[in-house]
């Protein structure tokens, strides 16, 4: 494949339709947003077939685990692959609303999540106890503030130390809310950097290569 | 001393397992003050006209103790208020996931199609929602059963973003909530709601505070307050006492530990 296959087409159509994207936004004409509209649909029928990529991707990977009986592994890439195929088939022949299809899902998926919540709990509470010391000046700091919240939103605070709790509030309202806002505004800067990258075709590694 | 500073596993498990156990054994109810974020929450639902439309970004895949009875209680409230219903998911475990809220609300005794509408997963996120605010039929075109979107009667007069009166985003983590924010609530000033687990609330504290959210529900202790304020009483106000028991004895362990800790260290360094 030529180069210009390759590298230039693909960096020319991802700066075309980024900077389309980006001046769609401000000119907001009926022209601009119908093409705009149209592209995001693009979107969703290339994300489905990314689902069905990954879903080839899985058995590439795993049925290689599974016939050459790698050690330790294999069994784990059997099961994998054994669900994968019963949920499939199970969803195309009853169809994804019907009763057994929602039985599996709920004994399999909705149980297992809620067990793996449920066991966090558990090493949360004991981490807690065994490992949050105040070691520290800032630390303490932040064991301070940790209780604060605690109080607040169990909710002791608010029925016996109502004065304590309008000092947590004032903390979730003021310094938390300035913090998170000031991260949020760096990561907003950095994704429009990134963006600028990769549209003006600076970086390149989306294209498996490097900068 | 030194053993209190750090107690085995083991024992820190049973205590946990024992504080749980107890209040599921002998329930016993727990009164929770009313946030202001749930009350506003509350209160714009209420002043919803008979007839809203309402786009629920629903990303319940289990029937948990935060989203699932936060959502339950809000579609409950949704039907008293005449509200119709479209339900958008960012993932295919939450399209199973609306179909229970669908059920447990009482929606599945309305009519499909006019009342509400379940138009399941759709694939693309950011880009896809986007689309979707700006033609609803023509970017999904089947809801979650196949039917064809545009030969449903709410979809006569509801085509974009313009058209609906409510916003509610649920769900933990990307895409959720702050995808909801950034393609809808932000730049079409869309009246929104949030209902989130504890686990993904701090960001929203800083879009409620920003007006982004008229109001929402934050984790468990949301859900208890919310079925408080409905009067529809679920599994989060059952299940709300081990919760909060075992977040006491958390605080206390967590205090005992640090004194003990700092009594230890200055028996060290005398």
């Amino acid at each position: 494949m030529s180069v210009v296959v390759r590298k230039y087409i693909p960096l020319a159509i991802v700066a075309v339709l980024g900077f389309f994207m980006i001046f769609s936004y401000p000119l907001d004409n009926a022209v601009t947003t119908a093409a705009s509209s149209s592209l995001g649909k693009w979107v969703i029928i290339l994300s489905s077939f990314a689902l069905g990529l990954g879903a080839i991707n899985m058995f590439l990977i795993h049925g290689k685990r599974v016939t050459t009986r790698e050690t330790g592994r294999w069994q784990y890439s059997l099961s994998l692959l054994g669900s994968l195929v019963i949920v499939a088939l199970l969803g195309f022949t009853t169809g994804v609303d019907s009763d057994t299809y929602a039985f599996l899902y709920d004994i399999l998926i909705g149980a297992g999540r809620l067990t793996f919540v449920s066991l966090r709990g558990f090493f949360v509470f004991s981490a807690f106890y065994r490992a949050y010391r105040a070691r520290t000046w800032e630390g303490g700091v932040m064991l301070a503030g940790t209780i604060l919240v605690m109080m607040y939103q169990v909710p002791i605070a608010e029925l016996f130390f109502p004065q304590l709790n309008v000092f947590t509030k004032w903390l979730l309202d003021v310094p938390f809310v300035a913090g998170n806002r000031a991260i949020a505004v760096i990561g907003g800067i950095a994704m429009v950097i990134m963006a600028f990258r990769i549209i003006t075709g600076i970086d390149k590694s989306w294209m498996g290569g490097s900068d | 001393m030194s053993f209190l500073e750090r107690i085995p596993r083991r024992i820190a498990f049973l205590i946990l397992a024992l504080i749980v156990v107890i209040p599921l054994v002998r329930p016993f109810p727990v009164m929770v003050p009313i946030s202001d974020h749930t009350r506003n929450y509350y209160d714009t639902i209420d002043s919803l006209e008979p007839g809203s439309v309402v786009l629920v970004g629903a990303n319940v895949g289990t029937r948990d103790l935060e989203m699932y009875p936060q959502l339950v209680a809000t579609f409950k409230q949704l039907k008293s208020k005449d509200a119709k219903i479209i339900i958008y998911n960012f993932s295919p475990g939450a399209a199973m996931g609306a179909i229970w809220l669908f059920e447990d609300s009482g929606y599945t005794d309305l009519t499909y199609g006019e009342d509400y509408v379940h138009l399941g997963f759709v694939p693309g996120e950011d880009s896809a929602l986007s689309a979707f605010a700006l033609d609803m039929v023509s970017t999904k075109q089947v809801d979650h059963y196949g039917n064809p979107t545009a030969s449903m009667a709410l979809f006569e007069d509801v085509n974009s973003i313009e058209d609906i009166d409510l916003v509610i985003a649920s769900g933990g983590g990307t895409p959720g909530p702050d995808n909801w924010a950034r393609i809808i609530s932000i730049p079409y000033g869309t009246l929104s709601l949030v209902a989130v687990p504890g686990a993904f609330a701090a960001r929203q504290y800083d879009y409620i505070a920003l007006g982004v959210w008229q109001g929402g529900l934050i984790a468990q202790r949301g859900a208890v307050e919310y079925e408080s304020l409905t009067g529809f009483a679920g599994r989060a106000t059952s299940m709300y006492a081990p919760l909060l028991l075992s977040s006491i004895v958390l605080l206390l362990m967590m205090i005992a530990g640090n004194v003990v800790f700092w009594l230890n260290s200055r028996t060290r360094e005398g």
